[in-house]
């Protein structure tokens, strides 16, 4: 099953818009690369599993990874076919909200070129621009 | 050793605030604050391009001149932005020439492992030293390493008026063995949906009435 929270306090939330900078959650903090967004979007939960199943099959066990995103957002969908109207469609599928900054993976004990490598494979299942980030100066 | 101490010309700051330190950043400025020594603290300015390779360069003692008067200062913590592009903020605490401080050294790891898997435990050690006396960042060359061998603090060289606060064997970084892992594919089609807090004990109140 693919990630999502366990207990929620609403079922369906609103849309809203994702302004500014991330201010959390945008320094490499657990691993020795990250792969930090650029833009700001949504990540689904299929999206973050291909993603973690993809480094998983490039580190192959010589590197560890941390997931830094969790969906913690349903996005609600409409039947096909049904005509508009009678309230808010069922949820669909969880989204993790994705700010610019945002460190979405972490890998370490791989080198700069590989953990490169790892993250080009990655990048190109995501919806948002991203880069490969190191850990702050002096940290 | 020791780094060569870096001067630093600073102009006292007047306006202070969010408002202020944004429009002083526009200018190429960082704002900064200096205090300690049971001195009252001072806003000052510093330029952008004389602090940054200061700190990239993991200089931790500077000297500060505001206004004609030196004093000594650590750099104490960098904010940067988002994106490490900028300094935000610099902290600078007054410290006196003949006193041992209490400094964070990151311990830099150069080289890759041939064999196994590197582990790092301990990402930074802290230090007391002398302030003239700051040691550079410790550097651990891993391309030698074999599997289960492990560098501990014993293993690094410090001068010795400087002491590390963790005992000699704790353990810095380690080769593991690799492990053979088997990646599972989650079935990502079954939508079950999670519980909403507070609805079951709605229900059992409608069931009692």
């Amino acid at each position: 099953m693919a990630l999502m929270p366990r207990r929620v306090k609403h079922r369906k939330s609103q849309r809203g818009r994702i302004k500014g900078n991330a201010t959390r959650g945008h320094r490499v903090s657990f691993g020795e690369w990250g792969l930090q967004s650029v833009e700001a979007g949504y990540i689904s939960a299929q999206t973050i599993e291909a993603c973690r199943i993809a480094i998983m099959q490039y580190i192959r066990g010589e590197g560890r990874l941390y997931i830094r995103v969790f969906p913690h957002r349903s996005v609600t969908a409409r039947p096909l076919e049904t005509r508009m109207g009678k309230g808010k469609g069922e949820p669909d599928h969880w989204v993790a909200v994705v700010k610019p900054g945002t460190i979405m993976f972490e890998i370490s004990g791989v080198g700069r070129d590989a953990a490169q490598e790892c993250f080009a494979r990655v990048a190109h299942k995501l919806p948002v621009r991203v880069r490969l980030t190191a850990r702050p100066p002096g940290t | 050793m020791a780094h060569d101490t870096k001067s630093l010309v600073v102009e006292p700051r007047l306006l202070t605030g969010t408002a202020n330190s944004r429009r002083l950043r526009s200018t190429g400025k960082v704002p900064a604050t200096l205090y300690g020594l049971n001195q009252d603290p001072v806003s000052v300015a510093l330029a952008g391009d004389d602090i940054t390779p200061v700190v990239v360069s993991g200089h931790k003692i500077v000297d500060i001149e505001v206004e004609g008067t030196t004093s000594i200062a650590m750099i104490r913590e960098v904010q940067w932005d988002t994106f490490l592009t900028h300094i935000l903020h610099v902290d600078l605490q007054r410290v006196d020439s003949d006193t041992r401080v209490d400094i964070e050294l990151v311990i830099v790891i150069r080289g890759e492992v041939n064999e196994g898997v590197l582990e790092i435990v301990e990402r930074s050690i802290m230090v007391n030293c002398p302030v003239f006396l700051v040691p550079d960042s410790p550097v651990v060359r891993v391309g030698s390493l074999k599997i289960d061998d492990t560098v501990t603090i014993a293993d690094l060289d410090f001068p010795d008026k400087v002491s590390v606060e963790l005992p000699d064997d704790t353990v810095i970084l380690r080769v593991n063995e690799v492990q053979d892992i088997e990646i599972e594919a989650e079935d990502v089609s079954s939508a079950l949906e999670p519980e909403v807090i507070g609805r079951e004990s709605e229900d059992e109140d409608e069931d009692a009435e």
